[in-house]
């Protein structure tokens, strides 16, 4: 045993201390300035510091700077015994370790995921949540839950804990990273803690260059969200610059596609940005590479290439547009479905298409989860009469305009869309602001899903009817739980 | 009925539904066919597969994850959120919570692990490096030169 060793070494050292006792009296300084220096009894006088005797002192004095020098060894080594063998932890092997850290930094990223996007509680969503939510502030969503008061006195002894006293906590893989020698190994060879891009970050650019260096092939979680830092429409656009740069390259050494999940958010962005990315876009063509293997975009007013490259890995596709120049067209709409058989989720809104518009069925084998909101009548007629999704599982149909609405081919259309879902369809979310459903159509749309457990209603029409129908007509057998929101007759009813 | 030997020489004697949240134990009666041969499990001690089994008991009716589930996983974002009974369940010493990660890996009950996972996950979040020391009992250990570059990321997070 090393500590059994080091024990026994301990032992010799005792000699030290008897030296030490020894020799305090006669030489020690603090009493030779206080009351000069007398020459002990035994001891040794101070003429008899001869030549010799300095040699000895001096060689003496080189062993100790050596024994320190071990010293100081010995304490390393006993602190990674410490480390290896009593410390319960360290029992785990690395891959567990890599993997509670990358559940830990998972976590922060669980609310910005397409599930926040189209979760359930989508109905709730008012334009401050959409902001709160939608789209994360990387660096603050990095930084950690800790504050200064939560630091403790004893947390200022290392760079993180002072980072943290000052209060500011590390991002969750800069914080795995200082704990420990093995704990930084585990952590920079796990290269999903690194994949958390902030593109809207100002130089210099190291952070981002590590990050990349480290994440190595995995995934990228890039944002470039304009509404987050406090920073000029200038400073941002030569921020993207630089940062894309860094993008291009690292992507460009990869042997493999760097697939990234992108979320970008322009909507409250300066006029020149706009025209950046646009420009990247077309003349570049360095964001369409780099997302040759994405797998999920969330765009908010984006003017995205659409025509470049065949998303084939696309996953997560959410698109908001508040005008018509940054949605794609209805050809590169349904050019965007046929490329993307994995599709799974969907979220629009805001996009307005001609009525007229038209493309062939798109049977998506893969969506489970569409989600539409403050749609035309006539995007809503061409996307639903485009898309056949015979694995939809979760569908939200949210505030549609009431302009222009033909009652009998709305539901017609829906109703299409709902059976080609037929059995897999278990949750509806309808939210009717503009008083543009009617309620027979509801029923009807329940009738062409009679799987369905879980129904979610707001500002709907004849909620009372409605529960009617599903208690008494047993229009959807299976059916589990109704949560009614401002409705006109409000109340909640669950299981 | 399944039985089981632990390291420590105990018997146990469990339900097959129960024994198969296991995919080790449920390959192995698979590969054994019926027998009444017991199940050596060495590198689990009986206090450890106590605790393993009131996980399984509890979680015996739920579907088992299919590859599918967990391919799925790796591809999205999981999160630390725990559910009610597990949170319960997992509420036991460092010593007893690592030997139940340990024995949900070699059991491989991927359920299971994950709850372990996240436990220490969440011991972790909120803290500073001082801290998670002190809570595992780990030495920072690190060389001048690691302290350094530590330093640099710090100063590089500060960066807006």
């Amino acid at each position: 045993m090393a500590v059994d060793t080091w024990e026994k070494t301990l032992e010799f050292l005792v000699s030290l201390d008897t030296f030490v006792q020894a020799v305090d009296a006669p030489y020690d300084i603090k009493r030779r300035d206080n009351g000069g220096i007398s020459t002990p009894a035994g001891g040794v006088p101070e003429h008899a510091a001869t030549e010799d005797t300095y040699s000895r002192i001096s060689e003496a004095y080189i062993n100790l700077g050596g024994f320190e020098a071990n010293l100081e060894l010995a304490r390393i080594k006993i602190q990674n015994i410490r480390n290896q063998s009593p410390v319960l932890i360290h029992h785990l092997p690395d891959e567990i370790l890599s993997a509670i850290f990358i559940l830990g930094s998972q976590d922060r990223v669980r609310d910005v995921g397409f599930d926040a996007l189209i979760g359930e509680g989508a109905a709730d969503h008012d334009d401050a949540t959409v902001h709160g939510v939608d789209v994360p502030d990387v660096e603050s969503e990095e930084s950690g839950d800790s504050n200064g008061d939560e630091a403790g006195e004893e947390s200022g002894s290392d760079p993180a804990s002072r980072e943290v006293t000052k209060g500011k906590a590390p991002p969750f893989n800069l914080l795995v990273s200082q704990v420990c020698h093995r704990w930084r190994e585990v952590a920079l060879n796990t290269g999903q803690l690194w994949t958390r891009i902030d593109l809207t970050k100002p130089p210099p650019h190291e952070r981002i260059k590590l990050w990349l260096e480290r994440s190595r092939n995995h995934p990228l979680d890039a944002f470039y969200d304009t509404r987050l830092p406090a920073m000029s429409s200038e400073s941002l656009a030569l921020t993207l610059l630089t940062v894309l740069e860094h993008f291009r390259s690292s992507v460009s050494q990869c042997a493999e596609l760097r697939c990234i999940n992108l979320t970008i958010d322009t909507s409250r962005s300066f006029k020149n940005i706009r025209l950046i990315l646009l420009e990247l876009s077309y003349t570049f063509g360095c964001i369409s590479e780099m997302l040759r293997g994405v797998t999920a975009l969330h765009l908010h007013e984006f003017c995205f290439p659409w025509d470049h490259p065949v998303y084939t890995k696309l996953v997560e596709f959410a698109l908001i547009s508040d005008s018509s120049d940054t949605a794609p067209t209805a050809p590169q709409f349904g050019a965007i479905l046929l490329g993307c058989p994995l599709l799974e989720n969907i979220k629009l809104e805001g996009i307005g298409y001609d009525f007229r518009s038209t493309a062939s069925p798109i049977t998506m084998t893969s969506l489970h989860t569409i989600s539409v909101r403050d749609l035309t009548f006539g995007s809503l007629a061409f996307i639903f009469n485009t898309i056949r999704a015979p694995r939809l599982r979760r569908f939200y149909l949210h505030d549609m305009c009431s302009n222009e609405v033909d009652y009998t081919s709305f539901e017609a259309t829906v109703s299409g869309l709902l059976a080609s879902a037929g059995r897999s369809l278990r949750y509806l979310s309808v939210s009717d602001r503009d008083t543009a459903i009617l309620y027979p159509s509801l029923i009807t749309f329940l009738q062409k899903a009679p799987c369905i457990t879980s129904l979610e209603l707001r500002d709907a029409p004849e909620p009372q009817a409605i529960l009617h129908a599903l208690t008494h007509e047993s229009i959807c057998p299976e059916f589990q739980s109704l949560i009614v929101t401002r409705c006109e007759d409000k109340r909640g009813i669950a299981n | 009925m399944v039985n089981l030997v632990t390291s420590d020489n105990e018997s146990f004697t469990v339900e097959k539904a129960v024994a198969s949240r296991s995919v080790l134990i449920k390959n192995m009666l698979e590969d054994v066919g019926e027998s009444d041969q017991p199940i050596p499990l060495p590198n689990v001690t009986a206090s450890v597969l106590k605790k393993v089994l009131e996980y399984c008991d509890h979680h015996k009716n739920e579907p088992m994850p299919t590859s599918e589930d967990l391919a799925a996983e790796d591809t999205r974002k999981r999160t630390t959120d725990i559910g009610e009974w597990d949170q319960k369940f997992i509420q036991v010493d460092q010593e007893m919570l690592f030997e139940i990660i340990l024995a949900a890996n070699y059991l491989d009950i991927k359920p299971l692990l994950d709850v372990g996972c996240k436990t220490v996950a969440n011991m972790i979040k909120g803290k500073t490096p001082e801290e998670i020391r002190k809570l595992f009992n780990i030495v920072n250990d690190f060389t001048p030169e690691e302290e350094a570059q530590i330093k640099k990321e710090n100063e590089w997070a500060e960066d807006r």
